[in-house]
C-alpha cells in the first residue's frame, strides 16, 4: 500500500516537473531574439503575414501556449517549423532509436571498461596498472568529444581506414561514435569506483569477509564493488538520459542521422515546437531514469529508505 | 539477466545488419553530391535554399533551363514570343512531356503551379519571386474566402479591408478581415493557359532577366492532379511526382536523397547518369575526410584552413558565385551617419590582403556592389565592366586619415569606442579581427568585437542596434537589380538605416524603363551613388571553392549556387 | 612472581619523548601535514603554480602580444622566433596561450568553487533532510537540467555585454547540478550509518551532522567530480565564447585556441597540441593534487 500511494505520488510529480520544464522552455523560446522565419533577406509584408498565419504565429503568445499543451496532453508534438516533411512526433520516432542504439553501445562500453579499469587500479593502488588506467581516465575526461570524435574519425578512420570514417547502417559505423561517446563516462567511472573501492576495501566489514576466509572474487563481486557503486548509478541516471538521446557534436562529426542534432539546431532556427518537443520528451526521460536510480538505490544499500514506513 | 543482456545485444547488432542493406555501392553512373542539409521544402513553389534548388533542379524542368555554356535553352518551353510592348510573352511547351508517373505536363499545370505558390494558403516564403507576373502581389496579399485553407483553382479572394488610415482591418485573433465588396479574381493573374501547350504570361514590368528567372525553383512546375489529390505529396519519396531528368526514390530525412534517371523524361536520351544520391553531411571536416577517401564526388563546402594545402594538391575548384561580401554602416547613429567617417572607415580597409590571406578561395576585392558575371544591357558587356570595377582605391590609408580628420577626428582622437558585430563563423570571426587591426593601426580607432548567434545577430541588425555590421548579399537571378534593390528604402532589407530619395527614384525609373540600355544606366547610376554615399562598405566578391571528383564531366553549376547534373557523365578510365 | 626486579624507571629522556607526542591538530592543520607527505600531490600543486606564473608573467616575457595580426606570417611551423607557430591571422601562439591560461585556469577555479559551495552544500541538504524537502530540491534539479542550456545563453546573450561574467553566470545556474545529485546519494547512505546517529545522539545539531560529520566522509566523490569537471567548464566557456557569449576575440582561452585547433587537425596540428596539451597538463595536475587532498582529508582512509 505505502509502495502505491508511493508510486502515484512521484508521478504527479513527474507531470509536474514536465509541465513545469515545458512552461519555461516555451517562455524562454519564444523570448529569445529572432524567429522560424527570420531570415537575412527579410520577408516581404505579404508572405510574413501568410506564414504567420499558417502556423497560428500571429495569434497571441497566451494562445499559442494553451494550444501547445492542449496538443501535448494528446501527446501531439505538432509539426516542424523548419522541416516541412516532418512532424516533431516524426523526429522522435525516426531518430531516437539511431542515438539509442549508439548511446546503449557507448554506454555498455562505458560501464565495463569503467569499472574495470576502476576496480584493478584499486586492487593495485600506486603501481603500474593504477598509473596507466588513470592516466587514461584523464585523458578521457580532458579531451572533449569533438576533438576526440575529429581525432578518431581523421586517424583511426581516415589514415590507418580500421573503421567507416563516418555515416550509418553496419555495426563498424557504431565503433567510433560509440568510443567517443564512452571515453568521459568510462574515465568518470574508472575514477569514482577507483576512489571508492579504495575507502570500502578499508572499511571494516570487508576485513571480516577476508578474514573469515572468503575468496577476494566474492569479496570484490558481492561486497566491495556493490558498496562501490553507489556514485555510479547517480551518475548513470542524467548520464543515460543525455547519451541515448544522443550528442550534437559526436552525430555531426561522424555524419550520424540521429535525435542530438534537433537539441541544438533547432535553436538556432528558432524551430520552437521541435526545441520544446526534444525537451520535453528529454524531461522524461531524465525523470523516469532518476526515478529509477532512487529506486535502486535500495536495492544497492538496504540502509537507504525512500519509502518511509509510516507512510 | 545475462540472458537477457546477450538477447538485447544482438537484437541490436541484428537491427543494425538489416539497417545495412542500402548502403550505397560504388558504380560508374552514380553520382555522391553532398548537400549538406536536408532540405527545408522539397516543393518548388515553397523552396528556399542552395540544397532544395540543387535536389529540385534534376527533379523538374521548368520552362527554360541553363545549358554548360551559360546559355538560357527552351526547356519545356520549345519556344516562346515576347516579350512584346505590354511585357507579354507567349510560350509553346514541347508535345510529348511527362510527368514521372505518366500524366501529361500541359500549360495548365504551369498556370496552376504559379498561381498556388502565389496563393496566400500555400505561404510560400519564395512567392515574391511570382511578383513579377501581372498581379502577382495582389494575390499574394489577398485574404482567402472564409474556410479556405487549401489552394484551389477556383478558389476565392478578397482585398484586404482597409481603415481609413489605411491599415489592415484585424479580427480578434489578428487575422485579417476580408473587404467582401472588393472581390479579387484568380484570373486577374498574368499566367494563363490557352490550351495544353500554350501559356501566356504577362508581367508587371519590362523585366529583362525574366527568361533566366525561369529557371528558378519558384517557376517549376507541379503536377496539379497529384497536388489536388494529396496536399503532402512532396514530404516524402512515396508520393513524389516531377518532370525532370531523375525522379525521386529514396528519401531519408535528415540521411539522403537518392535519385534515379527517370525515363520518361523528354530528354531522357542525354541523361548519362543513373542515379544521384545526396548526402547530408553537415561537417566541413567530414565531408572534407570523405570526400578525399572518395566516399563523395562533390563537397560544396570545404575548410578554408585546409585551402593552401588542397590547392597545392590540384583538387580545389573554384567556381564563380554572385554575392557580395559588406560591412554595413548603422547611418542613424553617430558618427557613422557623417559619409566621411563611412568613407575613412571603408578606405582603410585592406580588401587585398583579406581575400589572398584569409578567404584564400580567389575572392575578388570589391571596391562597387554588383559582383562580376552578371550581363549589361547585352549580353556581350558585363554590367561591372561597363561601370568599372573601382568606385575607390583599396587600402587608401591616405585618404582615410584625411577624411577622418575632416570629420572632427584627427588620428582618431575623440572617435568613440565602437562595436563590429557579426554572427559565428570562423571566417566572419577572422575578417572582423584583421579589420578590427586595420582600423586601430590605420586610423586610430579602438573597436570591440560582438560575435553573435546567427538570429540575435539578424534581430540586431534589421532593428539597427549595431555601429557597423558584417553582411552578405548572394544574388537571386542576373541581374545588378537584385543586388541594387536591396538598398531601395520601401524593400527593408538594407539594415543601415541609409534613405536616399534620389537612388530610390532610380531604383524606379530602372524599374519602369522600356528600354534596357536606359535601365542599366539608371542602374548604373543608382550603383555610383550607393558608393558616393557608401552605407556599406563592400569587401570582397564571393566565389564558391568545391572539391569535384577529376571522372566527373559537363558538371554544371550556376553562379546562383545550383547544380544540374542532366548532362553529367562519369568518364570511364578514372574509375576504379 | 613478579617483584621490583622486573620493574625498571623509566630514563628521563623516554619520558620527555613522550610528552613530544602529536601536537594537537586541527582538521586543516592535519590535512595539510599529510598532503606535504604526498610527493605526487605536491608535484600537483607546484606544476599548478607554475602554469599560473607561464600565464600570468609569460606575456610580459614574449616580444609578442596576443592580439597582433601579421597576415604576411601566417601558419609558421613552431621555431626558435615562434616556439609554438604562428596562427591564421599570423599571431604568436605561445602568447596566445600565456593568455589563455588567465581565462581557462579561472574558469577552472570558479567552476570548482561553484560545484563545491553550491553543488555540495545543496546536495547534502536534500540528501540529509529527504522526504519532501528532498523530492522537492531534487526536482529542481531535474528541471535544470532538462532545460536546454543553450536557450538558456542566448537569453544571457541579449541581457549581457560580452564577458567573463556571463560564463560565470551560465555556470552557476547550471553547472552544479551533477555535483549536487552525487553529494545527496552519498549522504542518503552515510545518514543511516551508525556515526550519524551516535553524533544526533550525543545531542549534535543538524548542522554539525551534516557538514562536520556525514559531509567530510564524501570528500572521495566530491574530489572526484570537481576535478573530473574541468574540463567540461573549460570547454563549455570555448562554446559560450564561439556563439558570442564568452571573452570577446582576439582575446581566446585554451579551449578557444584548441577547438580552432581542431579544425587544423590535418594541415596544422600544432595550432591544436599546444592548447590540448596544457588542458592537459593543468587535468594532470588538478588531479594530482585532488587525490591528495582526499587522502589527506578523507576520514575514512585515516588510520
Amino acid at each position: 500500500m505505502a509502495l502505491a500511494t508511493y508510486l502515484i505520488r512521484k508521478f504527479i510529480y513527474i507531470v509536474i516537473v514536465v509541465l513545469t520544464v515545458a512552461t519555461l522552455t516555451f517562455i524562454m523560446a519564444h523570448a529569445i531574439p529572432g524567429g522560424p522565419f527570420t531570415r537575412e533577406k527579410p520577408l516581404p509584408p505579404a508572405v510574413k503575414k501568410n506564414i504567420e498565419a499558417r502556423y497560428n504565429l500571429d495569434k497571441p503568445v497566451l494562445f499559442q501556449y494553451f494550444d501547445y499543451m492542449k496538443n501535448l496532453i494528446r501527446l501531439d508534438l505538432g509539426p516542424s517549423f523548419r522541416y516541412e516533411a516532418l512532424t516533431v512526433n516524426d523526429i522522435i520516432r525516426q531518430k531516437f532509436p539511431i542515438s539509442a542504439v549508439l548511446g546503449f553501445v557507448a554506454i555498455i562500453i562505458a560501464l565495463i571498461l569503467g569499472i574495470a579499469a576502476g576496480t584493478i587500479s584499486a586492487l593495485y593502488p600506486h603501481r603500474w596498472q593504477d598509473s596507466l588506467f588513470m592516466f587514461l581516465a584523464l585523458l578521457g575526461v580532458s579531451i572533449p568529444s569533438f576533438i576526440l570524435a575529429t581525432f578518431l574519425m581523421y586517424v583511426v578512420g581516415f589514415k590507418l581506414g580500421w573503421f567507416p570514417v563516418a555515416g550509418w547502417g553496419s555495426p563498424a559505423h557504431i565503433v567510433l561514435p560509440a568510443f567517443t561517446l564512452a571515453a568521459y563516462p568510462m574515465a568518470f567511472i574508472a575514477k569514482t569506483i577507483r576512489t571508492n573501492m579504495l575507502e570500502v576495501l578499508n572499511q571494516d566489514y570487508i576485513k571480516v569477509a577476508r578474514a573469515k576466509g572468503l575468496p577476494e572474487r566474492i569479496v570484490l563481486t558481492r561486497h566491495a564493488i556493490k558498496n562501490a557503486i553507489l556514485p555510479v548509478i547517480t551518475y548513470l541516471g542524467p548520464l543515460v538520459a543525455s547519451v541515448f538521446t544522443g550528442s550534437f557534436l559526436v552525430e555531426s562529426i561522424f555524419a550520424i542521422p540521429g535525435l542530438g542534432k534537433y537539441f541544438v539546431s533547432s535553436i538556432y532556427d528558432r524551430d520552437y515546437t521541435v526545441i520544446m518537443g526534444v525537451t520535453i520528451f528529454y524531461c522524461v526521460l531524465l525523470v523516469g531514469l532518476n526515478f529509477l536510480v532512487d529506486i535502486s538505490y535500495t536495492f544497492v544499500d538496504p540502509r537507504i529508505r525512500i519509502v518511509k514506513q509510516n507512510d | 539477466m545475462k540472458r537477457f543482456v546477450y538477447l538485447v545485444v544482438v537484437s541490436i547488432l541484428l537491427s543494425v545488419v538489416t539497417l545495412n542493406g542500402c548502403s550505397p555501392k560504388k558504380s560508374a553512373s552514380i553520382v555522391r553530391y553532398n548537400i549538406a542539409a536536408e532540405p527545408q521544402y522539397l516543393d518548388p513553389g515553397k523552396a528556399t535554399g542552395i540544397p532544395e534548388f540543387t535536389v529540385l533542379l534534376n527533379l523538374f524542368d521548368g520552362l527554360t533551363r541553363y545549358n554548360e555554356q551559360n546559355e538560357i535553352i527552351p526547356s519545356v518551353a520549345e519556344k516562346w514570343n515576347g516579350p512584346n510592348e505590354n511585357n507579354e510573352y507567349t510560350f509553346t511547351l514541347r508535345k510529348g512531356v511527362m510527368w514521372s508517373n505518366g500524366d501529361p505536363v500541359t500549360a495548365y499545370d504551369f498556370e496552376y503551379s504559379w498561381k498556388r505558390a502565389l496563393s496566400p494558403e500555400l505561404a510560400s516564403e519564395y512567392a515574391y519571386q511570382l511578383y513579377y507576373l501581372k498581379n502577382g502581389k495582389i494575390l499574394n496579399s489577398a485574404v482567402p474566402a472564409e474556410g479556405q485553407t487549401e489552394f484551389k483553382m477556383e478558389n476565392k479572394y478578397y482585398y484586404p479591408k482597409l481603415d481609413e488610415k489605411g491599415n489592415p482591418v484585424l479580427n480578434a485573433d489578428n487575422s485579417q478581415v476580408p473587404d467582401l465588396d472588393k472581390p479579387f479574381s484568380l484570373d486577374d493573374i498574368g499566367v494563363k493557359a490557352t490550351d495544353d501547350n500554350t501559356l501566356l504570361v504577362s508581367l508587371e514590368s519590362n523585366t529583362p532577366f525574366f527568361l533566366s528567372l525561369l529557371t528558378f525553383t519558384t517557376y517549376l512546375p507541379v503536377n496539379h492532379l497529384v497536388v489536388e489529390k494529396n496536399p503532402d505529396w512532396s514530404k516524402s519519396a512515396k508520393n513524389f511526382v516531377g518532370n525532370g531528368p531523375f525522379k525521386m526514390n529514396t528519401w531519408i530525412h535528415a540521411d539522403k536523397i537518392e535519385v534515379v534517371k527517370n525515363e520518361k523524361y523528354w530528354d531522357a536520351g542525354v541523361v548519362k547518369l543513373s542515379k544521384i544520391l545526396f548526402t547530408m553531411v553537415d561537417n566541413q571536416a567530414t565531408e572534407l575526410v570523405l570526400w578525399e577517401s572518395g566516399q563523395l564526388d562533390v563537397a560544396t563546402n570545404p575548410p578554408p584552413i585546409e585551402f593552401d594545402r588542397l590547392k597545392k594538391e590540384g583538387k580545389l575548384q573554384i567556381l564563380p558565385y554572385l554575392g557580395t561580401y559588406y560591412y554595413a554602416f548603422n547611418t542613424t547613429r553617430k558618427p557613422f551617419d557623417d559619409v566621411r567617417v563611412r568613407k575613412a572607415l571603408s578606405f582603410a580597409i585592406d580588401r587585398q590582403s583579406i581575400v589572398q590571406n584569409i578567404t584564400k578561395g580567389e575572392q575578388k576585392p570589391a571596391m562597387a556592389f554588383v559582383p562580376y558575371g552578371i550581363p549589361d544591357s547585352t549580353s556581350d558587356k558585363e554590367f561591372r565592366t561597363v561601370g568599372g570595377d573601382q568606385y575607390f582605391t583599396d587600402n587608401n590609408l591616405e585618404e582615410a586619415k584625411e577624411l577622418l580628420a575632416e570629420a572632427g577626428f584627427p588620428g582618431g582622437a575623440g572617435f568613440p569606442e565602437m562595436n563590429i558585430l557579426y554572427n559565428s563563423n570562423e571566417t566572419h570571426h577572422s575578417i572582423a579581427q584583421a579589420i578590427q587591426q586595420m582600423w586601430n593601426e590605420g586610423l586610430g580607432i579602438k573597436c570591440n568585437l560582438m560575435n553573435q548567434e546567427w538570429k540575435v545577430y539578424l534581430d540586431k541588425r534589421s532593428s539597427l542596434d549595431y555601429d557597423v555590421a558584417r553582411a552578405g548579399w548572394i544574388g537571386d537571378f542576373m541581374d545588378p537589380s537584385t543586388f541594387l534593390d536591396t538598398f531601395y528604402s520601401s524593400s527593408g532589407t538594407s539594415d543601415t538605416g541609409w534613405v536616399s530619395p534620389s537612388f530610390d527614384a532610380l531604383i524606379e525609373k530602372a524599374r519602369s524603363a522600356n528600354d534596357n540600355f536606359l535601365r542599366m544606366r539608371y542602374l548604373h547610376d543608382a550603383e555610383m551613388l550607393l558608393m558616393e554615399d557608401m552605407p556599406i562598405a563592400p569587401i570582397y566578391f564571393y566565389t564558391r571553392p568545391i572539391l569535384i571528383s577529376k571522372k566527373l564531366q559537363h558538371y554544371i553549376s550556376s553562379s546562383l549556387g545550383y547544380t544540374d547534373f542532366k548532362w553529367t557523365e562519369i568518364s570511364a578510365e578514372t574509375t576504379p | 612472581m613478579i617483584n621490583d626486579s622486573l620493574f625498571a624507571p623509566l630514563p628521563k629522556e623516554a619520558l620527555q619523548k613522550k610528552e613530544k607526542t602529536r601536537p594537537s591538530l586541527n582538521f586543516w592543520q592535519d590535512g595539510w601535514s599529510r598532503l606535504k607527505q604526498n610527493k605526487m600531490s605536491m608535484i600537483g600543486l607546484y606544476l599548478i603554480i607554475l602554469i599560473a606564473l607561464f600565464s600570468i608573467i609569460g606575456p610580459f616575457l614574449v616580444p609578442y602580444t596576443y592580439q597582433n595580426i601579421d597576415l604576411a606570417r601566417t601558419f609558421l611551423n613552431p621555431s626558435w622566433q615562434h616556439w609554438f607557430g604562428t596562427d591564421e591571422l599570423g599571431r604568436d601562439v605561445l602568447v596566445r596561450v600565456m593568455w589563455g591560461g588567465r581565462i581557462s585556469l579561472t574558469v577552472g577555479l570558479v567552476a570548482s568553487f561553484i560545484n563545491l559551495v553550491i553543488g555540495v552544500i545543496y546536495g547534502g541538504i536534500s540528501g540529509y533532510f529527504g522526504g519532501k524537502i528532498d523530492e522537492f530540491m531534487m526536482r529542481i534539479v531535474d528541471i535544470i537540467y532538462s532545460i536546454p542550456i543553450l536557450l538558456i545563453v542566448i537569453l544571457l546573450m541579449v541581457i549581457l555585454k560580452p564577458g567573463l561574467t556571463n560564463i560565470f553566470i551560465a555556470l552557476g545556474l547550471s553547472y552544479w547540478v551533477g555535483m549536487a545529485r552525487i553529494v545527496r546519494g552519498q549522504i542518503l547512505t552515510l545518514k543511516e550509518q551508525e556515526f550519524a546517529l551516535a553524533a544526533k545522539m550525543l545531542g549534535a545539531t543538524n548542522r554539525q551532522v551534516l557538514f562536520k560529520h556525514l559531509l567530510p566522509n564524501t570528500i572521495g566523490p566530491i574530489t572526484v567530480s570537481v576535478t573530473l569537471m574541468i574540463p567540461n567548464a573549460i570547454f563549455f566557456e570555448a562554446f559560450l565564447s564561439f556563439i558570442g557569449l564568452g571573452v570577446s576575440a582576439p582575446m581566446a582561452s585554451w579551449g578557444v585556441l584548441a577547438s580552432d585547433g581542431i579544425r587544423a587537425i590535418n594541415a596544422y596540428p600544432f595550432l591544436l597540441f599546444f592548447p590540448a596539451f596544457f588542458i592537459c597538463l593543468t587535468m594532470l595536475s588538478f588531479n594530482f593534487l585532488g587525490d591528495g587532498l582526499r587522502d589527506a582529508f578523507d576520514p575514512r582512509l585515516r588510520k
